[in-house]
């Protein structure tokens, strides 16, 4: 371990100060092409790193979350322990070969985000229980490794929101509370102890209507002050199929994911559920297949499975 | 081929067989447990599958000898009827209606007061007559000339009161057989006695024809000597006789005219005297011819009669002596002259010859008459017996195969004669039970379990059933599933790009979750689906082979509901082995029961 490892142990030790102390300020957002090469090196510096260590070493680490600090000059900066849901990966178990799915889907993303400011990009998917919620958390510690980027993962399922549920963070003030004026913005963001990222709870609709909310000018404002504060936003919304909350967030992002399912979601639904969001003018960037490597590693299991 | 084989490469064989091994995966206990529970409800449904039971007796039937050789070598006509009409016996349903009758079946028939059946009763009657005319069959198990050993066999949806049916029907097939060769034996002695009669019609009527023929056109039969041949040889001799007898009397005529001629003429005397003495008639001369024209005959005879040749050393000799006859004839002249003193005498003697001569000329014209109209006789005798022996030879192929029929009539008619003689003798030898012998070689075999269906049919079946619809089962879930299954599947359908496709996220609820289902859920429900398709299965097994146990088992409930004595429950144990079907005639006999 050399001094480098050691500054960065100490860097690592101040920001976690600054956060308990409630004193963690955002930085400024710098660019994403500089953001990206930044990735790019800690990336290759994690590659590495993982190179160095067996696979049953790397297990056992991921066992032990305590004992996965990263040891190196170049390793990104670890998760301090933090209970959050096991299905958040990307925390739990940061060298798991999902971890490294999420990874790639971060460099998807910063790759085609390279060119717009502050991509914000909403996450939905055709029915509920595909893996929406869960895929915006992964993908937003995943964005959170790297370490110039300030992250925000943002709940907008006024209805179901699971995003705080996963983080074990209050759901309440959110953003359902900043647009109905009951809360500021400060006060609805919950920084987490991942670096970089912070959360935007649903919050609490109370009486008002959540397409009202939605569709307010206040909704818009807050897209544009968030954007101005975090270089990457991930929104959770509805479902594409049951709800029209997703046209409306879509308009206010820069992109729309889709999460499918595989082996559950009909293939007709996803369809109709992409026209549906192209015929709104959407820029429908993607999907993402979630279970895909499910039905025959582990086909048994998959009969009935609970959603994760 | 060629074609065939491009038209599926080897990277479409390769993702066919990964698909089916895919689903094959996937689908692996929707397989399993439609494939259980399909079987084990087969298997439980094979129970109501009819049964059939059989049953069989096994004779030995076996040909007298003695009566055998009655009638003829080896007579087996009797032997062969009864061998062929076996199962008709059998099956006759007067028969088997009367073995009823004997055995009071079906039980619990509904009789009128006069004792005739109602007609529900005569319908069961009749239903079970036709069950056990259409289940009863025969099969030889050892056939000889004059023995066999024959299978009797019932096959019945109703096992009870099998063997005594059978046995029955055994019996009295027996009897039957013995009493149809006596009333065989009569119809053949019958049959004998009208083909008799037939025969000597026949054979006379064929004597007849014969006879006709034989008057009609005599020497027709070639075995019996021509009596027209030899008349036609005799008059042939006869004939040529009198042309040799003719043609010397025409000579001698001749002659005597000549000589005749010479003694009137009144030139022929004065050239006789003016020539010298007077010339008389060689006698030499004539023996010689008479030699010549008697060995010319003979030759004549020889060639004609007796078919000789010229090279024949008999008609060489012949030859030879005319031949030294004529030279002799040659040497010597044919007139001598008369002596001087016979002069004077002479034109006394020469009227005299002339006298002498005209009469032989008047007698030589009137023979040479009569040996002309003998013969003109004998010609037209000729002919008209060689028209008959013509007609005879154009005929003769008609008569003999009249004599060939007749011929044969009289051995048939020999024939059936004396085998009516012996029959009356097998009467008597019927008395002495030396017919045709009958002996139960295996008696009727009680009924335990039911030939059909069979066991391992059963298991196949319903287990092939059970396979069909776990494919089936897969096969819909398949098809119904319209879900994404790969992520090529999904580029290729949505439009947009896939960014990735995330694994499962087994968290450790999720895993102990899995682990629950895996290890203990989906074995324990295999497990049952197993138990119950092992359970019906042996239900189905037990139906079929072991019926004794199984109606214990289904009774065995009862068993532990019954609170009577212990008497009644063995008399439960003991209670029907089978269930009768519903269409079985004896099922209501059952109820009853």
């Amino acid at each position: 371990m050399g001094r480098i490892a050691q500054a960065l142990k100490k860097a690592q030790q101040e920001r976690a100060e600054k956060i308990r102390l409630g004193l963690g300020t955002v930085p400024p957002p710098r660019s994403p092409a500089t953001a990206i090469a930044q990735e790019t090196a800690a990336v290759q510096t994690e590659r590495r790193e993982n190179e160095r260590f067996s696979p049953a070493r790397r297990g056992l680490r991921s066992l032990i979350p305590s004992m996965t600090m990263r040891i190196g000059p170049a390793s990104p900066a670890p998760f301090p322990v933090w209970d959050v849901d096991p299905s958040v990966v990307v925390v739990r178990d940061r060298g798991g070969p999902v971890t490294e799915q999420y990874r790639s889907v971060r460099t998807w993303f910063l790759r085609r985000s390279s060119t717009a400011a502050h991509p914000c990009v909403a996450v939905t998917s055709s029915v509920a229980g595909e893996g929406k919620s869960v895929t915006v958390a992964n993908l937003a510690a995943a964005l959170a490794e790297v370490r110039h980027l300030n992250i925000l993962a943002v709940d907008a399922d006024f209805r179901k929101g699971t995003l705080a549920t996963l983080f074990k963070i209050p759901n309440s003030p959110g953003l359902a509370d900043v647009l109905a004026g009951r809360a500021t913005l400060e006060d609805a963001i919950k920084s987490t102890p991942v670096s970089n990222l912070a959360i935007l709870p649903a919050g609490a609709c109370l009486n008002l209507n959540p397409a009202e909310l939605i569709n307010s000018t206040a909704s818009a404002r807050v897209f544009d002050e968030i954007r101005e504060r975090y270089h990457f936003i991930l929104v959770d919304t509805p479902p594409v199929r049951q709800l029209s909350d997703t046209s409306v967030i879509g308009a206010l992002c820069s992109g729309i994911v889709l999460v499918v399912r595989m082996n559950s979601t009909p293939s007709h639904v996803v369809r109709q559920a992409v026209q549906g969001l192209q015929a709104n003018n959407l820029n429908v960037m993607g999907c993402i297949a979630s279970c895909a490597g499910s039905a025959g590693a582990r086909a048994g299991y998959s009969l009935g499975e609970a959603q994760p | 081929m060629q074609q065939h084989i491009e038209e599926f490469s080897a990277t479409d064989v390769r993702h066919t067989l990964n698909e089916v091994l895919r689903i094959a995966g996937h689908r692996r206990w929707r397989f399993v447990f439609s494939f259980c529970l399909v079987s084990a409800a087969a298997l439980a449904g094979s129970l109501w599958l009819p049964r059939q039971y059989a049953t069989e007796t096994v004779i030995k039937r076996e040909h007298d000898p003695v009566f055998s050789t009655m009638v003829g070598k080896a007579w087996t006509h009797p032997y062969t009827e009864i061998k062929n009409r076996m199962l008709a016996d059998l099956q006759d349903e007067n028969t088997i209606a009367a073995v009823l009758d004997e055995l009071n079946l079906p039980e619990g028939l509904e009789r009128f007061d006069n004792g005739d059946l109602t007609p529900a009763a005569e319908s069961r009657r009749r239903r079970l007559v036709h069950a056990i005319s259409t289940g009863l069959s025969v099969k030889s198990l050892s056939s000889l000339k004059d023995s066999d050993v024959m299978s009797i066999s019932l096959v019945m949806a109703d096992n009870r009161h099998m063997e005594e049916i059978l046995a029955a029907l055994r019996d009295r097939y027996i009897a039957t057989a013995k009493q149809r060769t006596i009333a065989l034996l009569r119809d053949v002695q019958q049959f004998f006695r009208g083909e008799s009669e037939r025969c000597r019609a026949e054979l006379e009527a064929l004597e007849q024809q014969i006879l006709e023929y034989e008057l009609k056109y005599p020497g027709i039969n070639p075995d019996t000597a021509d009596p027209g041949r030899t008349e036609q040889t005799s008059l042939v001799i006869e004939r040529l006789e009198i042309e040799r007898k003719l043609d010397a009397l025409r000579n001698q005529r001749q002659r005597l005219a000549e000589r005749l001629a010479a003694l009137t003429a009144p030139a022929a005397s004065e050239a006789v005297e003016s020539a010298g003495p007077l010339m008389q008639p060689n006698p030499r001369y004539a023996e010689i011819n008479r030699e010549i024209n008697l060995l010319l005959n003979q030759i004549t005879e020889n060639r004609t009669l007796r078919g000789m040749t010229d090279l024949h050393p008999t008609i060489v000799q012949l030859q030879n002596l005319v031949a030294m006859r004529r030279e002799e004839l040659a040497r010597i002249p044919r007139e001598v002259p008369i002596s001087a003193e016979a002069g004077a005498a002479g034109a006394q003697a020469v009227a005299g010859l002339v006298d002498d001569l005209q009469r032989q000329v008047r007698e030589a014209d009137a023979t040479i008459t009569a040996h002309q109209a003998r013969l003109t006789a004998i010609e037209d005798t000729l002919a008209r017996l060689e028209k008959a022996r013509i007609q005879a030879v154009e005929h003769r192929q008609d008569y003999v195969r009249l004599r060939q029929k007749a011929a044969q009539t009289a051995d048939e008619l020999q024939n059936w004669e004396q085998n009516i003689g012996p029959i009356e003798r097998i009467f008597l030898v019927e008395d002495a039970n030396r017919t045709i012998h009958f002996a139960t070689v295996e008696d009727v075999a009680p009924v335990t379990k039911p030939i059909s269906p069979s066991a391992l049919l059963v298991t196949l079946a319903c287990l092939g059933i059970g396979a069909a619809a776990g494919v089936l089962v897969v096969l819909l879930s398949e098809l119904l599933d319209c879900s994404f299954r790969t992520i090529k599947q999904l580029k290729g359908t949505v439009g947009v790009p896939v960014i990735e496709g995330i694994d499962e996220i087994l968290t450790a609820a999720a895993r102990r979750r899995g682990m629950l289902r895996r290890w203990v859920v989906l074995p324990v429900a295999t497990a049952a689906c197993i138990a119950a398709m092992l359970a019906a299965g042996a239900l189905a097994y037990l139906s079929i082979e072991q019926p004794a146990s199984y109606a214990r088992l289904r009774t065995w409930p009862l068993r532990l509901a019954s609170v009577g004595p212990p008497e009644e429950s063995r008399r439960i144990d003991d209670a029907p082995q089978i269930v009768p079907q519903q269409d079985s005639p004896l099922a209501d006999v059952g109820a009853g029961l």
